[in-house]
């Protein structure tokens, strides 16, 4: 026979509950795999399923967390076979986000987990596990005296730091569980590979270079920058860099003005190894005494910088540094490989890109610079809206095209052209999404709400959002096209919603997740474009029906612009682009 | 909340410059396209100021029509281009500094810190412009363009001013140079700012016939009196001596002219601030007439030069504010040198005066620019 | 010159503050000025309108708390329209200490004025002087300390310990709403990034335990702060003052007077949260005298602590000592230190008699009947979990400044020969009446570096 297991998972930010992906089911099992090596069969029961939190829950309602648990628990309970483990998985969040007084009031009750799913052992896996003298480690430990009077088995996994066991059945952890769930679980996190892919971001603009030997400028038309928040990233993938060449330099010298999380990470390095020394390159070189010192000391240095592509900044810093007799190991870290492909060789040097670029064309006659456009910088956005020639640059890439059919807001008239934008967010993504976080961030929203109607383009939108912002920092909810279409039959009033029996449920889970994460965090609307604003009506009154405070409506083109700027309720309407063309008249 | 944007014109550039892209395509879709962006352009157009609207009139009609027709019009010289150059391109930046002599620019360049000689970032028929930033003890820096007028009198001063003001949109424009002053009142080095400018040219007319009359009331308002804004010069008032003084030590020693400093060392107060009237005609006082004026006309009289009645003019008539900082070369005596040593020393004071006022005394209106 | 025999007579009196200026040193100059006010207010009762004069003159190491605490008093007396002046330090690198962690501009969002408008004006030009004692250049700190590469673009701080300030621009009341809900979560973020780890990693004893800085120190301190009721305006700001080695410590001499002063702070990192709301012991006293409770749980006996008051008058004299339970029940008589108190015990929270239910905003249809509005149920535990985190499991010291109190707690020593079950001690100072109230809540985290 075999044993039976629930696993569930809890991810802060999530609006709404979702499968666990397979990948974490897989690990779960193995998990059990490895803590019972005796058990030769289990059986996952239910479909496992991720309990959302909200920030709002996570902050002023902790103690709400173990009842939802035990619900979920109850209704993924089938039958009333017996359940053996009950696996509780917290690792998924960042242990920065999970307040400590959630962790605390979780445990005080945890015994009404083992209550519900009638489990012997409970394991719950954190980011890391509490510590000795912390709240939630007392409170693990007094559970002690219950856990062995009931004969049950506690487990709580870091996943860097080791684990805690209480145990009143005799249960005894293989020795070595810490380094084998290390292991395990290290191979289910994503790669720092693919996440710094993920957090590098190609701009749009008028961006010049200037050429250091001859003086002359040329023009481009994408500038790259990493997300923030990518340190970590860094850190691990220079270091892994590090450690494979271990002779390199113990003097790094680098060049990342326009690369706060690359020179956070390298600087974070400074003290952690005896004897390296990590400098600014312009300090050396601007400071001949100091360049002497080093000269003495280290004879060659590791290059680091930010972005190559012609490798004439390079040139010129080896030039400069092997004038102050320093030399240049002929290894080059640098961020961003723009020359040919991640690795790539260079006038006698080794460049190894952290990320891999393709080169770029540079422009002969510029057209920018034939219209007068002034020059955009590489360190910041210019504009908080897209300027005419990076958004028609886009559209005429990405080509125009009928709007699709089931974009068309219910009740309104298709729009013969219009840029694609389905090919637009695959393309500029990345950027459309970076410009949406700016503008809230510059308005101090962090954690924000966005609620978003349910069509393929706006979900894209928001995904995107998702990616580029991290699944924490945001929460969405999807309203779903067909309970849009029901509010507009009976002029958005949504109670009538409600009461639609066709309608009920759905309409019923959206509201309650709406009141669970919208009571004091802002929420934003977020779409495509604007055509007529007919969606974005019928949310605005969704959210005033749920109590929620909307702090405005976000859109990448606006195609009715007003002076005014508002919504047709009055609230701020926030557009990447203004374009004249409004929604053709029915 | 006001989200920022790229200027109206700008945009209309690009839109113009992807219509032309797409004018020689004849499918359904690019003719989709085309009343795309022409329906757009027209709508940002509508914005603009009516020389401009008239340029992109005459750009839509003439880039729409046939190829062939459009080569009558190059053949006959008549293109859209020779309309664009009455098209203003107003960039936004806080202050406009101007500057007449070349000791002037050299002073302003290095108190912004630039090389003294370096070229100016645009340079074209419209006027020379050198761009620059002055970081604020709060807030976000100031945008900065100079500008160099190169001749001397109120009219070419006027002109240069006017076509800054053409093509920047500015919160102030500052004169920054140097004067001749009242020998009894102000010394050399030191630094006069305006309460208002004097035009003593229309002035002496006046009174001249009335000569045969009553006394001329010394402080009696006159249409030849242009004064400053009231908030500006409330706003100068704040300006304490130590910190220009302190200023100017900084630039003397970036302008590599120690010498400069080594004459303060002798103990003797240098460097005043002044606030008073600024005398100006189309005459260079080099006659000592500056002392009489001070003396019979108006009392407020600290400066004399032959520029800030046109620079004063030119900027009220766009109903821009200006403020002068004039350092004292000399004292409009007859006998004064040509070449003047204390020419570059009180063009450091007045740019020295600037500087400290736009850092710590000056708010600009705009958020950001 | 400044002649201060000369500007007394005007009304402007000194405050000195010379040598190592820590908190105290502020708290007592101050309560050396009010007493004399106070002995001569029958005499003169136009001194209520004298302008005091904040004199750094002769500073030569500024706490960050004792920052703070200027902060504080300049918006309180703006907030009275009473002048307060400031004279710069002579010294260069505690100006440039001013201009890296960004006072000025810290003064300026707390009171609403420029800051040369607090400056003595013969000192305004130092404004204008370049920085030049923080290159970044060194070791892990000098980075977090100055970022040479820093940009006015950047999202990140060019001093990671600078002042940071919550506000919001139409100068409404903090509420834990919209903007700064989130407020806690991004400091603690920030204090989660991979440099300030890595300092937290190698100052820190434990190296394990520098995400529990972010996590519930800072949060959990911020937290707290954007609960309080009328808060305006929330300033953070810290130092890390690294240990100074044996060789570095003068032993002769002024020198080692300021050194022995100096060793107060060396050694440690200090963290403080200030907010210009109501103090803490108010509110809470405030539904005791409407009889409500104000405890939200009943307690397992691992967190019933007992902990050793000592009570003392500003000049440090030991006045009493007494102890205090966890689970005593504040009432509406008790003394302010004991309110101040019970707010770090567990469970204690004035939500717990206001059992604010949430917006309820629509009616409760079939199906949904007999849905209870769910209650705020994050029972007072924050502040408890911040003082396990800091003081158990960190080592350190917490400090609460509020109204005319000052509480200091620590670790009791572990063997405590005369009473049993001691965990904390707590210094309180109370201040007397003629002394004003502080404005606002200011609780600072001092945690001790390794070595």
């Amino acid at each position: 026979m075999p044993e039976e297991y629930v696993s569930l998972e809890v991810r802060l930010g999530l609006s709404t509950s979702k499968p666990v992906d397979s990948k974490r089911a897989e690990f779960h099992a193995e998990l059990l795999k490895l803590l019972f090596p005796k058990t030769k069969r289990w059986h996952h029961i239910g479909g496992t399923h991720c309990i959302p939190l909200s920030h709002h829950d996570c902050d002023w309602n902790p103690d709400e967390l173990v009842v939802k648990v035990c619900k979920t628990i109850q209704q993924e309970k089938v039958d009333d076979r017996a359940i053996s483990c009950c696996i509780i998985d917290f690792s998924g969040n960042s242990w920065v986000s999970l307040r400590e007084v959630l962790i605390d009031l979780f445990f005080k009750r945890v015994l009404e987990i083992y209550k519900t799913s009638s489990c012997r052992h409970l394991l719950i896996l954190l980011p890391r596990c509490p510590l000795a003298g912390s709240l939630s480690y007392d409170r693990i430990l007094h559970t002690q005296a219950e856990l062995e009077e009931k004969k049950l088995t506690l487990v709580v996994l870091g996943s860097s730091n080791g684990y805690l066991v209480v145990s009143g059945s005799g249960f005894a952890p293989p020795e070595w569980l810490g380094v084998a769930y290390v292991k395990l679980i290290r191979d289910l996190l994503e790669r720092p590979e693919q996440k710094l892919e993920s957090k590098l971001i190609r701009r749009l603009g008028h961006f010049r270079t200037i050429d250091t030997e001859t003086g002359e400028g040329s023009c481009r038309i994408y500038s790259y920058c990493f997300l923030e928040g990518c340190d970590h990233e860094f850190l691990t993938l220079f270091t892994r860099w590090w450690r494979a060449h271990q002779g390199a330099s113990d003097l790094i010298l680098f060049d990342l003005k326009n690369n706060n999380p690359f020179r956070t990470a390298l600087v974070s390095l400074r003290d952690k190894r005896r004897g390296l020394k990590v400098e600014r390159i312009d300090d050396v070189i601007d400071n001949d005494e100091f360049a002497r010192q080093l000269a003495a000391q280290y004879h060659k240095c590791l290059l680091v910088l930010d972005v190559v592509e012609s490798g004439k900044t390079l040139r010129s810093y080896v030039i400069r540094l092997q004038d102050r007799k320093i030399d240049v190991y002929p290894q080059v870290v640098a961020a961003v490989n723009k020359a040919a492909g991640k690795d790539s060789p260079f006038d006698g040097f080794r460049i190894k890109g952290l990320v891999g670029r393709n080169p770029e064309v540079r422009m002969a006659v510029c057209s920018q610079c034939a219209l007068g456009l002034p020059f955009t910088s590489d360190e910041t956005e210019p504009y908080d809206r897209i300027r005419a020639f990076d958004m028609l640059t886009m559209a005429k890439h990405c080509g125009y095209a009928p709007e699709p059919q089931e974009e068309v807001p219910y009740g309104q008239k298709r729009y013969e052209c219009l840029p694609d934008f389905d090919k637009m967010l695959e393309e500029y993504g990345d950027w459309i999404a970076y410009k949406i976080i700016s503008i809230l961030r510059k308005e101090n929203m962090a954690f924000p709400l966005i609620v978003y109607p349910g069509e393929a383009q706006s979900t894209a939108v928001v995904e995107r959002l998702q990616k580029t912002w991290g699944e924490e920092s945001l929460i969405a909810v999807r309203v779903d096209q067909s309970l849009v279409r029901a509010a507009k039959d009976v002029g958005n009033e949504w109670a009538r919603v409600r009461e639609n029996p066709d309608h009920r449920e759905q309409c019923n889970t959206l509201v309650d997740t709406l009141l669970n994460h919208g009571k004091d965090t802002s929420s934003v609307i977020v779409d495509v474009y604007w055509g007529s604003g007919s969606n974005c009506t019928s949310l605005e009154r969704l959210l005033d029906y749920c109590g929620c405070n909307m702090f405005a409506y976000v859109c990448i083109v606006d195609f009715d612009p007003s002076e005014s700027d508002l919504t047709h309720l009055g609230r701020p309407r926030l557009s990447l682009y203004k374009w004249y063309n409004p929604r053709p008249k029915v | 909340m006001k989200l920022s944007e790229e200027n109206t014109l700008n945009s209309c550039l690009a839109i113009a410059h992807y219509l032309r892209q797409n004018r020689d395509e004849n499918d359904k879709n690019a003719e989709n396209v085309r009343g795309l962006l022409i329906k757009d352009l027209v709508r940002r157009v509508g914005y603009l100021e009516p020389a401009d609207k008239a340029f992109w009139a005459l750009f839509l009609w003439h880039d729409l029509l046939p190829n062939d027709a459009r080569l009558a019009f190059a053949n006959s010289g008549l293109t859209t281009d020779e309309v664009r150059r009455f098209v203003r391109f107003r960039r936004k930046k806080d202050i406009g500094i101007v500057t007449v002599i070349a000791e002037e620019l050299e002073a302003v360049l290095i108190a912004l810190g630039k090389d003294r000689n370096s070229l100016p970032d645009v340079d074209d028929p419209t006027g020379r412009y050198w761009f620059a930033a002055i970081p604020r003890n709060e807030g976000r820096p100031l945008s900065i363009v100079v500008t160099y007028v190169g001749a001397p009198r109120n009219v070419p001063c006027a002109i240069t001013v006017s076509q800054m003001l053409a093509a920047f949109e500015l919160e102030m424009v500052c004169m920054v140079g140097i004067a001749a002053g009242v020998q009894a009142k102000v010394k050399q080095g030191d630094v006069v700012w305006s309460l208002a400018v004097y035009d003593y040219e229309h002035c002496r007319l006046e009174l001249q016939k009335k000569e045969t009359g009553e006394k001329v009331s010394v402080r009696r308002e006159r249409p030849y009196y242009q004064p400053a804004a009231r908030q500006v010069v409330a706003a100068v008032r704040r300006l304490k001596e130590e910190a220009v003084r302190t200023c100017f030590r900084e630039l003397a020693l970036r302008a590599g002219q120690d010498t400069l400093l080594n004459q303060e060392t002798a103990g003797e107060e240098y460097l005043s601030l002044h606030d008073g009237n600024i005398a100006a005609g189309e005459v260079l006082i080099a006659d000592g007439s500056l002392q009489t004026m001070y003396e019979e006309v108006d009392n407020l009289i600290r400066a004399g030069d032959e520029d800030d009645s046109g620079f004063s003019q030119a900027a009220s008539d766009q109903e821009i504010d200006w403020m002068i900082f004039r350092g004292i070369s000399d004292y409009g005596d007859p006998d004064k040198p040509k070449k003047n040593e204390w020419h570059f020393r009180a063009a450091l004071s007045a740019a020295a005066t600037c500087l400290t006022f736009l850092k710590f005394h000056w708010r600009p209106r705009q958020a950001a620019v | 010159m400044f002649k201060s025999s000369v500007k007394v007579a005007e009304g402007i009196i000194p405050i000195k503050l010379d040598g190592v200026v820590l908190a105290d040193k502020v708290e007592n100059r101050l309560a050396e000025h009010y007493g004399a006010k106070f002995r001569r207010a029958s005499a003169d009762r136009r001194i209520e309108f004298h302008s005091i004069c904040l004199d750094f003159r002769r500073a030569v190491y500024v706490d960050v708390a004792a920052l703070v605490n200027c902060i504080a008093l300049m918006a309180d007396r703006k907030k009275r329209q009473l002048n307060t002046w400031i004279k710069y330090p002579r010294k260069k690198e505690v100006r440039d200490f001013f201009t890296v962690w960004r006072f000025p501009e810290a003064v300026a969002l707390a009171t609403g004025e420029a800051f040369q408008e607090f400056l003595d004006y013969d000192d305004r030009h130092y404004l204008q002087e370049t920085q030049t004692t923080y290159t970044g250049r060194g070791g892990l700190l000098d980075g977090l300390e100055f970022d040479a590469d820093w940009q006015q673009c950047s999202v990140s701080k060019r001093n990671f310990f600078e002042f940071t300030s919550f506000s919001s621009e139409t100068g409404e009341a903090i509420t834990p709403r919209g903007m700064f809900v989130a407020s806690p979560r991004l400091e603690s973020t920030r204090w989660a990034g991979e440099l300030v780890k890595a300092v937290l990693e190698k100052h820190l004893p434990g190296a394990s335990h520098s995400d529990e800085v972010a996590r519930v120190v800072v949060y959990e301190a911020m937290s707290n702060a954007v609960r309080h009721p009328e808060a305006r305006i929330i300033q953070t700001v810290s130092r890390f003052f690294p240990k100074m080695s044996a060789r570095n410590v003068p032993t002769t001499g002024t020198a080692s007077n300021i050194a022995k002063d100096i060793g107060k702070v060396a050694g440690t990192l200090r963290l403080c949260v200030w907010d210009d709301g109501e103090g803490i012991a108010e509110t809470l006293r405030k539904p005791l005298v409407l009889g409500k409770s104000v405890r939200s749980i009943s307690l397992p006996s691992f967190m019933l602590d007992r902990i050793r008051i000592s009570l003392r008058d500003f000049e440090e004299n030991e006045l009493e000592e007494r102890f205090f339970d966890q689970d005593t029940d504040p009432t509406a008589s008790s003394p302010e230190h004991e309110l101040l108190l019970s707010s770090l015990s567990p469970g204690i929270t004035r939500t717990a008699s206001e059992a604010v239910p949430d917006v309820e905003p629509y009616k409760p249809t079939e199906g949904q009947a007999g849905r209870m509005p769910i209650l705020r149920s994050a029972p007072g535990m924050g502040l408890y979990a911040l003082l396990r985190t800091a003081v158990d499991q960190l080592k350190g010291t917490l400090f609460i400044r509020s109204g005319r109190c000052r509480l200091l707690l620590e670790l009791a020593p572990r063997t405590d020969p005369s009473v049993p079950g001691v965990r904390y001690t707590c210094k309180v100072t109370n201040y007397p009446s003629y002394y004003p109230q502080f404005h606002g809540n200011l609780l600072v985290v001092q945690l001790r570096t390794r070595g």
